[in-house]
């Protein structure tokens, strides 16, 4: 059952009204920020299928796969290989794979149309600095062609599991109830969906967040505010016994109202470009906002430390038809997409990385339920299939970057669905950043959070945790 | 606790023509409300479930009336328009720089929430916006536009295999999914996909018994041979975007040749060599199939009675698949079925209202007779439509908008979240003061003799505010909770006289529309 258990630290249950403002805006520091023992996760759920093999392109995995298969089964959506003649092709990775190049805009040497004050070098440079690392061919056991049943398994860590996996981690962690999760969207995704009691908030406009009045005269900010808690007074009052899910939710969302309005009406100046320009994306900036809005709760000093985010990110990734080759300007619907993801990270990262709390203790993973067909249609799209690269972004050595991981199963044959043969489970990568980062050791991994995965050891992307002298012990660990 | 078995809310259970009135419609009028103890359920069911013999000329009248006027000036076609009229609507619509597909939206959001609010056929709105997610198509095309009359409403109460192939070649969902340019030598499988997963029998079996969610219906060489089967329905090279079955992009080889598909069974169904007709065919299968009637059963038991019918009310899927099956997929005929089962009577708690129903049962229970129109651009004002399409944005529940083929949820979870208690708070106050006058002061208010009729003024506090619980729970509440209500709206005395001018009526509605008592369904 999902509610919202979320303990208020700063409310006060004699003065249930919002707190005036000059008191509002002194939030003090906290030492527990960022959390002691962990860094904070924030997983991007690319939903409707990313095509992957156009996003880390195999252009000489071995001598068949690129002239043999990846060209001749995508004739027209192949991305020009590194070596080619092109004006935009992909950029050479390790020799063996290559980047989609609106997924390195800005890098140097990259040809990039259409710029952006965010083209800072995208994935590329995440990838050059060794904060990036891709494993190839990852995808869940119980993958099947259809969207939602894959999606829904993935978001609960398995097809058979009760609840989000994403919840079951803050469980097994022994995370307390109240530790706060975010979804900056308006709904919560079933990573999230917790049976003991535990909840996330939904931010979906950190501009506006909690209830607005509105009226059409002139109403004074004072008789507005003096409404709303009159109101608020007597909503805490029926939502109070917190004695059915309505109650429950209701009565968190109330108490951790002071708390997250706080920090959102404080504004936010990032340190970095996100991209939600309209005109280079097609998910109305919804993504770049999102990340935003995760550093800036992150950044900001929550007495209830951010844990861990999560985001759904679309826009059309669904690439049925009309999914876009390389184009010229850099607009086509792929290259739109791959520009969205691919900038936004690498403002996520720079802009936490400009606060020095928190470098090396963030860890972005990208998942999507499967990959697309090896070959293209007839409508110049990929239906679905099932093998695919996952993201791990770290921050200051905190991960093992700079390399493709996964065991390349190649092109030649075909697996589920004619896609890319699933040669890694995609739970063995967060696995690893679980126990290497996040604080939980592999019996919990596979006894709660990944029920039956018999994680031992993983593909070695976590960097272990050192025990940091220099923080100050969190007060609830 | 489990997913599977929700806390259901304390105290008071309401009564079977208030669970009748939320969950067969939107909420009860407060004409509904007048004769409650004479209310007979299986006289209402079958009433509401013969919509045409219903009068609603009222509702119709002001359907008709509404202003369609485009912020360019231009007349949106009425719902009822042919594709060629929405074709010319499109190119005048551009032609003047204007956004043709939102314009239609809008007056199909306007007439479906009217509908919604004032319609005595409120089941059959009820069906429409079932049916509208379940065979789930957008506004990235107008032609939903013709799809909502043509396809979803002509065929809400009717039979399933009727609307299916209304749907197939519906040129809205011949656009969603893809089929429009699927081709027999390359076919795009979208939409044969999800009329197997999502329109009919559903990925897996749902007969009960052995294999019960865990037989696969159809294999992945049944989706590529439903999609060469499909290949040529489309709208391609056709006027106004209407179907067609085009021969010519089924490419011979592929298309016009004999077929076999297993669909979950021992035995391959046999399709003859043939164009179109394997398409009629495939549908007449997937209608008669004993898991599409499980499906729709389940689907429409979780729509009526729980969030979890599979443990709920495991028994009233059966009498509705039977029902199903019995009458060739007579959609009056199941529905009867099931909200006959008694697990209906039974199931307070299992449901909570979405945005749609939260926005309608309130404007419902304020008696409000006049819908948003949400075609005018009026930014300029704090409670215009764009002021609400923005409020409804936000909860997650703009009607023709959803992009994913499963239509929206219809469970809890996905329903009730920080985000939906602060934004039906704003929704129900804004509600409040677009329809009785702004919240200006907090010492007084302007009279307005709409509310003064809805509290029956002048009254003390405390009829008022159990007169307001009437109209938006139904049900006893928690005795302090009342107490709280009534202590605040008359500054302590319970007996104070109560008006539209008394500064704190408006914002008590708010609360109890925004209370946790008045969010179950």
């Amino acid at each position: 059952m999902r509610g919202f258990g979320i303990t208020n630290l700063l409310f006060d249950n004699h003065a249930p009204h919002r707190s005036p403002a000059s008191t509002r805006l002194g939030v003090a520091l906290s030492p527990q920020q960022p959390p002691h023992q962990r860094d904070l996760l924030v997983l991007i759920f690319v939903r409707g299928g990313l095509d992957g093999l156009n996003l880390l392109v195999p252009f000489n995995t071995n001598s068949t796969d690129r002239d043999l298969y990846y060209n001749k089964l995508r004739p027209t959506l192949s991305v020009p290989a590194p070596n080619s003649g092109a004006t935009r092709k992909a950029i050479d990775l390790d020799g063996r794979f290559a980047l989609h190049p609106d997924a390195a805009r800005g890098a140097m040497g990259v040809n990039v149309p259409n710029g952006h004050a965010s083209d800072t070098g995208g994935l590329y440079e995440l990838f050059q600095r060794g904060d990036l690392a891709i494993v190839d061919a990852c995808g869940s056991p119980d993958v099947t062609g259809s969207h939602f049943d894959t999606e829904l398994y993935v978001d609960l860590g398995g097809k058979n599991n009760q609840g989000g996996w994403l919840a079951r981690y803050l469980d097994a962690a022994g995370e307390p109830n109240d530790a706060l999760a975010v979804a900056p969207q308006w709904g919560i995704p079933p990573s999230l969906l917790s049976f003991t009691g535990r909840s996330a908030v939904a931010v979906p406009d950190p501009e506006n967040f909690g209830p607005q009045w509105k009226t059409r005269e002139w109403t004074s900010h004072e008789n507005a505010s003096a409404l709303e808690a009159a109101q608020r007074a007597l909503l805490e009052q029926m939502y109070r016994r917190g004695g059915d899910f309505i109650e429950q939710v209701g009565r968190s969302a109330l108490q951790n109202y002071d708390m997250l309005r706080n920090v959102l009406e404080t504004g936010y100046t990032p340190s970095a470009a996100y991209l939600t320009d309209e005109s280079h994306i097609a998910d109305y900036g919804h993504f770049g906002h999102s990340l935003k809005t995760i550093a800036q709760l992150a950044k900001s000093s929550l007495a209830n430390p951010l844990r861990v985010a999560t985001i759904d990110v679309g826009g059309g990734y669904d690439t049925h038809d009309n999914q876009g080759v390389v184009d010229w300007n850099g607009n086509s619907r792929y290259c739109r997409l791959i520009t969205n993801l691919a900038n936004n990270i690498k403002a996520f990262c720079d802009d936490m990385n400009a606060d020095p709390a928190w470098r090396g203790r963030f860890v972005v993973v990208v998942v999507s339920e499967f990959g697309r067909v090896l070959y293209e249609n007839a409508s110049g799209g990929t239906d679905h299939g099932a093998g695919n690269v996952m993201l791990v972004v770290g921050s200051h050595g905190n991960i093992r970057g700079g390399q493709v991981y996964g065991e390349w199963p190649g092109l030649k044959h075909f697996g589920f669905n004619d896609g890319l043969q699933i040669t890694t489970d995609y739970r063995r990568v967060l696995a690893d950043i679980l126990t290497a980062r996040m604080g939980v050791a592999a019996s919990q991994v596979n006894n709660v959070i990944f029920p039956g995965l018999n994680y031992t050891s993983g593909l070695g992307i976590g960097v272990p945790r050192q025990p940091d002298a220099g923080t100050v012990k969190a007060q609830q660990d | 606790m489990s997913i599977d078995s929700p806390s259901t809310p304390p105290g008071e259970v309401p009564s079977l023509a208030r669970l009748a009135y939320n969950r067969l419609g939107f909420g009860p009028r407060p004409e509904d409300l007048a004769n409650l103890s004479a209310f007979d359920f299986a006289g209402y069911v079958d009433a509401q479930l013969a919509p045409e013999s219903i009068d609603d000329s009222a509702c119709e009248a002001y359907i008709a009336g509404l202003d369609r006027t485009d912020p360019q000036g231009i007349t949106v076609p009425p719902p009822e328009a042919s594709l060629a009229e929405i074709e010319d609507y499109r190119r005048a619509s551009e032609a003047a720089g204007g956004w043709p597909n939102g314009n239609l939206q809008r007056h199909l959001w306007t007439v479906t929430y009217a509908r919604a609010l004032l319609s005595k056929r409120q089941l059959f709105e009820v069906m429409v916006d079932f049916w509208t997610n379940h065979l789930q198509t957008n506004f990235q095309s107008r032609l939903k536009y013709w799809e909502d009359y043509h396809v979803i409403r002509r065929h809400a109460l009717g039979n399933f295999r009727d609307l299916i192939g209304a749907s197939a070649k519906s040129p809205s969902m011949l656009y969603f999914l893809s089929n429009t340019y699927s081709d027999g030598a390359n076919p795009n499988e979208n939409y044969a996909r999800e009329l197997m997963e999502l329109h009919t029998m559903g990925s897996y079996s749902r007969v009960p018994g052995p294999g019960f969610l865990t037989r696969p219906n159809y294999t992945e060489e049944d989706v590529h041979t439903a999609a060469q089967i499909f290949s040529g329905w489309t709208t391609m090279d056709s006027p106004d975007d209407a179907y067609r079955f085009n021969a010519g992009r089924a490419w011979p080889a592929h298309h016009w040749q004999e077929k076999r598909m297993w669909l979950g069974n021992d035995n391959y169904y046999y399709f003859p060599y043939g164009g179109e007709e394997q398409g009629e065919q495939l549908l007449d299968i997937l209608a008669e199939h004993p898991s599409t009637a499980y499906f729709i059963s389940f689907k429409l038991c979780r729509r009526f009675i729980s969030d979890f019918p599979d443990n709920f009310c495991p028994d009233a899927i059966e009498v509705g698949a039977q029902a199903f099956l019995s009458t060739h997929g007579d959609i009056r005929a199941t529905v009867r079925a099931i909200l006959l089962h008694p697990k209906f009577a039974a199931s307070w708690g299992q449901k909570i209202k979405r945005p749609f129903e939260f926005l309608i049962s309130t404007m419902r229970a304020l008696g409000l007779q006049e819908m948003i129109n949400f075609l005018p651009d009026d930014w300029h004002d704090a409670l215009g439509a764009r002021f609400f399409e923005s409020q409804i944005e936000m909860l997650g529940q703009k009607l023709f908008e959803f992009p994913a083929p499963t239509g929206l949820p219809d469970v809890r979870f996905a329903w009730w979240n920080t985000n939906q208690v602060f934004g039906r708070w704003t929704l129900a106050n804004a509600l409040i003061s677009r329809y009785f006058g702004d919240q200006t002061e907090v010492d007084s208010a302007p009279a307005n003799a709409a509310l003064d009729r809805l509290i029956a003024a002048p009254a003390t506090a405390t009829q008022v505010i159990d007169r307001l619980l009437d109209r938006f729970v139904g049900r006893g509440i928690d005795a302090q909770d009342r107490s709280a209500l009534i202590d605040y709206l008359g500054a302590g005395n319970p007996q104070a006289t109560v008006t539209s001018a008394s500064p704190r009526l408006r914002p008590v509605i708010g609360v109890i529309a925004a209370s946790p008592y008045a969010q179950w369904r």
